[in-house]
């Protein structure tokens, strides 16, 4: 009897670290809807526009769940361009997951339904903020992911019923809060010379980057650039400290 | 094709570019190169920050860019969240409101 309640101890405690991971994700990411919804209606409005129906558009923000996707993809639909150019502008556009992922998959080494679970909702700015807020952990990781998959598909809906009788809510900048939630995330991580170093080789390409290719190529060369001169930085110094 | 296939279809791709880079956990990765993934949040955010501001025209550009001066500086000596936005909004808002 015993040892049966401390298992069941030992379950209900993990459950509720569980718990309390999830919540401090899903939390975090509260500020960023001010960004998500405000998109989000767009979104739903431009797609009503060009005349997509309100399942489809509905349905493109649960399954793509990407704004700078979905909106070139309304475009898209209303110049009646064809599946493979949608498809492509998509990958294009984020093009930086994958490099995210790798890191999720090296860092946690999660089980395959958590895998297959965490795919569905990561966005980089979910991953940003789980990945620098506290340790990372599949549950923030979710929770972050989670939060914003629910603001932006709100926003939609939300766009969809009575977008047009709004007023256009980013004219009033509501947006720049997205902005400076990633600052506030960032600036306290950057405790490092090396960090430092990392910020400034990944701002420098993405100011290069940002007006040739699509902005998810932009954010890739920029984790790629910025990774690269941090490994070579951490290599210099412990061969110097040797 | 029917937009709600292509639809799904764009949905498959897009999961599919999420999920590949977990999916690869198993290779051997050298260990430099796993040191470098821990940079990978810093760099994104980095140029997220950057996009954000730079996808705007004209005086927007210069006001939001300045807001991000102010809420990086709240950032920098309290390490909240929410000094950082009420800084950097409330610059943002000012410049706006002054128009200059």
């Amino acid at each position: 009897m015993a040892p049966m309640q401390h298992s069941q101890l030992r379950q209900l405690r993990r459950r509720r670290v569980w718990q309390a991971n999830f919540k401090r994700g899903f939390v975090a990411m509260l500020p960023l809807w001010a960004g998500a919804i405000p998109s989000g209606i767009a979104y739903g409005v431009t797609a009503a526009v060009v005349g997509m129906g309100i399942f489809d558009t509905q349905l493109m923000s649960v399954v793509v769940f990407s704004a700078a996707a979905q909106v070139s993809v309304v475009a898209l639909v209303g110049a009646g361009a064809p599946f493979i150019l949608m498809l492509s502008t998509i990958l294009a556009l984020n093009a930086q997951l994958p490099l995210l992922g790798l890191t999720i998959g090296r860092r946690l080494h999660p089980t395959w339904p958590q895998r297959l679970l965490a795919a569905f909702f990561l966005t980089d700015a979910a991953f940003g903020i789980a990945a620098t807020g506290g340790k990372l952990r599949i549950p923030t990781l979710l929770g972050t992911g989670v939060s914003m998959f629910l603001g932006w598909n709100l926003g939609t809906m939300i766009g969809l019923a009575i977008g047009r009788l709004l007023p256009d809510p980013r004219q009033l900048g509501l947006d720049f809060v997205v902005t400076l939630s990633f600052l506030a995330v960032l600036v306290p991580a950057v405790r490092t010379r090396i960090a430092v170093l990392v910020v400034i080789v990944a701002a420098l390409t993405t100011i290069l980057l940002v007006r040739l290719v699509p902005s998810g190529i932009a954010i890739l060369g920029a984790g790629i650039t910025g990774c690269a001169a941090g490994a070579m930085a951490d290599r210099w110094q412990r061969s110097g400290t040797r | 094709m029917n937009l709600t296939l292509e639809v799904l279809g764009m949905g498959l791709g897009i999961y599919a570019l999420r999920l590949v880079g977990m999916a690869l956990p198993n290779v051997r990765v050298p260990e430099e190169w796993e040191r470098a993934l821990r940079y990978v949040p810093i760099a994104l955010l980095t140029a997220l920050v950057l996009i954000s501001i730079l996808g705007r025209t004209g005086d927007e550009r210069i006001y939001r860019f300045i807001g991000a001066g102010f809420g990086a500086v709240a950032a920098w000596r309290t390490k909240k969240m929410w000094a950082c936005i009420l800084a950097g909004m409330v610059a943002y808002w000012g410049l706006r409101a002054l128009g200059w």
